[in-house]
């Protein structure tokens, strides 16, 4: 599950679930935006 | 998921959702569906949220919208990649993971201006600048597809902006006007006054005229072949052996 908005006056999305990402090589962090909540659905019923 | 507090309720809000169902115990494959659901909080009807390129139009080429990365994830629409891949995230390496700049940059590959001087392309140290790609490196229109209904398929002519062009003209620098025509830029606002969607001349300044492909060129004559004689030609004969 992700979510995201679009700012005012703007045209492309912004993320409100973000994370830091780390190169290990440099050490270098950038901001990614992800997802949260990778559930999986077992055996059940839906409807 | 909680929203920040303070949170814009008038500003429209697009909810992803991507899933899987891993069929290969029973020697089948991985069904993969994604969904996204746009609202505005306050109640009021949603804006036009990013269509600049339909995800059929990727599928020409893309089938099933597999690729390296996520491979297996249940992320094969456009409308989830971008929700991603927006101008705020970054590669630590410094590579933007916007969608229109992280498209260009992987079909460009090995002719962006940056490779051919030798420096690396990639993302988390994986090499992507020897991608063979399929079509005309020129050729916006084999993506930008006006025929294909997207709400925003005129951006890439009409919004020229210093990230979305400078992806594939990466050895311009817009803050000092190198190779730019010792133009410098400090926005994207001026952009549209030079490079226009279409001017008079092809090979111009305009963005069609500029990705002219030559070989589709309206200055080309068209080639005219004159059979000069046939060898061979006698009954009995094979006019296909060349005799040397
Ligand atoms: C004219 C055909 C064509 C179109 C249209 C096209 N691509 Fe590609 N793309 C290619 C080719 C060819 C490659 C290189 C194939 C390879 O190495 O697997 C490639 C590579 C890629 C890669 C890197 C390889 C990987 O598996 O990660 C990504 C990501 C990608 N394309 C995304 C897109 C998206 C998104 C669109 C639509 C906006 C698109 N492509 C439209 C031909 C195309
Ligand atoms: C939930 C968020 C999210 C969505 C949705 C998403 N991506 Fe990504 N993508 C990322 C992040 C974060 C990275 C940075 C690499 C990493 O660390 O995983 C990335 C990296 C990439 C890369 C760079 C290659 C690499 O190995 O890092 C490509 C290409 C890519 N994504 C293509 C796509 C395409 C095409 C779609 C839509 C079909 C898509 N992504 C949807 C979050 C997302
Ligand atoms: C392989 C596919 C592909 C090709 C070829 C391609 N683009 Fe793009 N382009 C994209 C994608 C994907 C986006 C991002 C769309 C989004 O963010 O919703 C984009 C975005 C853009 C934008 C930004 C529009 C905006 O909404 O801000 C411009 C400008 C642009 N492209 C120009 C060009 C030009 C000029 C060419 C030809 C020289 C070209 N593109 C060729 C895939 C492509
Ligand atoms: C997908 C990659 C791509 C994108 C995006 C792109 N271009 Fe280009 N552009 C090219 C290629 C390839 C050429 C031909 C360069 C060559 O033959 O050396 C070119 C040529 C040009 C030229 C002619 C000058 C020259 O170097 O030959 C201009 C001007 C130009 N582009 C402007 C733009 C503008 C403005 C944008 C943004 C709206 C843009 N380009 C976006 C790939 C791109
Ligand atoms: C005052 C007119 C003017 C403005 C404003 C302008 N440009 Fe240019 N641009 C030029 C000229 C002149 C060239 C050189 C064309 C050539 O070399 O054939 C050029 C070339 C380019 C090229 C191709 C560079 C190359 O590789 O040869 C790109 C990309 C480009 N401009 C993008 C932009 C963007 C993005 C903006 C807005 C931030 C912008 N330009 C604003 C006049 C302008």
């Amino acid at each position: 599950m992700l979510i995201a908005y679009i700012p005012r006056n703007g045209t492309k999305y912004e993320s409100y679930i973000t994370r830091n990402a780390t190169d290990a090589a440099t050490g270098e962090v950038a901001s990614q935006a992800t997802s949260e909540n990778n559930g999986t659905w077992k055996k059940g019923r839906f409807r | 998921m909680v929203l920040p507090s303070g949170f814009d309720r008038t500003a429209t809000h697009t909810v992803g959702v991507f899933g899987i169902r891993d069929l290969r115990e029973f020697v089948l494959n991985i069904d993969e569906a994604d969904a996204v659901f746009h609202f505005v909080p306050d109640g009021s009807k949603p804006q036009q949220t990013p269509e600049v390129i339909k995800t059929q139009t990727c599928r020409k080429c893309h089938d099933n919208m597999r690729f390296d990365t996520h491979t297996g994830s249940g992320r094969i629409s456009v409308e989830m990649c971008v929700l991603c891949h927006n101008p705020k995230s970054f590669d630590p390496n410094g590579e933007s993971l916007d969608m229109g700049v992280m498209t260009h940059r992987i079909h460009m590959n090995s002719s962006l201006p940056s490779v051919v001087a030798g420096a690396k392309f990639g993302y988390r140290g994986k090499d992507y600048s020897k991608i063979l790609y399929s079509a005309n490196k020129r050729d916006c229109a084999v993506c930008h597809e006006t025929t294909a209904g997207a709400a925003q398929a005129d951006f890439f002519e009409t919004k020229a902006t210093r990230a979305a062009c400078g992806s594939c003209h990466d050895n311009v620098s817009f803050a000092t006007g190198e190779n730019h025509a010792n133009l410098p830029q400090v926005s994207d606002s001026q952009c549209a006054t030079c490079h226009t969607v279409q001017g008079e001349l092809e090979f111009d300044l305009s963005i069609r005229g500029a990705h002219t492909v030559a070989t589709k060129s309206r200055e080309l004559p068209g080639t005219t072949f004159e059979i000069l004689d046939v060898n061979d030609g006698a009954p009995g004969r094979n006019p296909l052996s060349l005799s040397a």
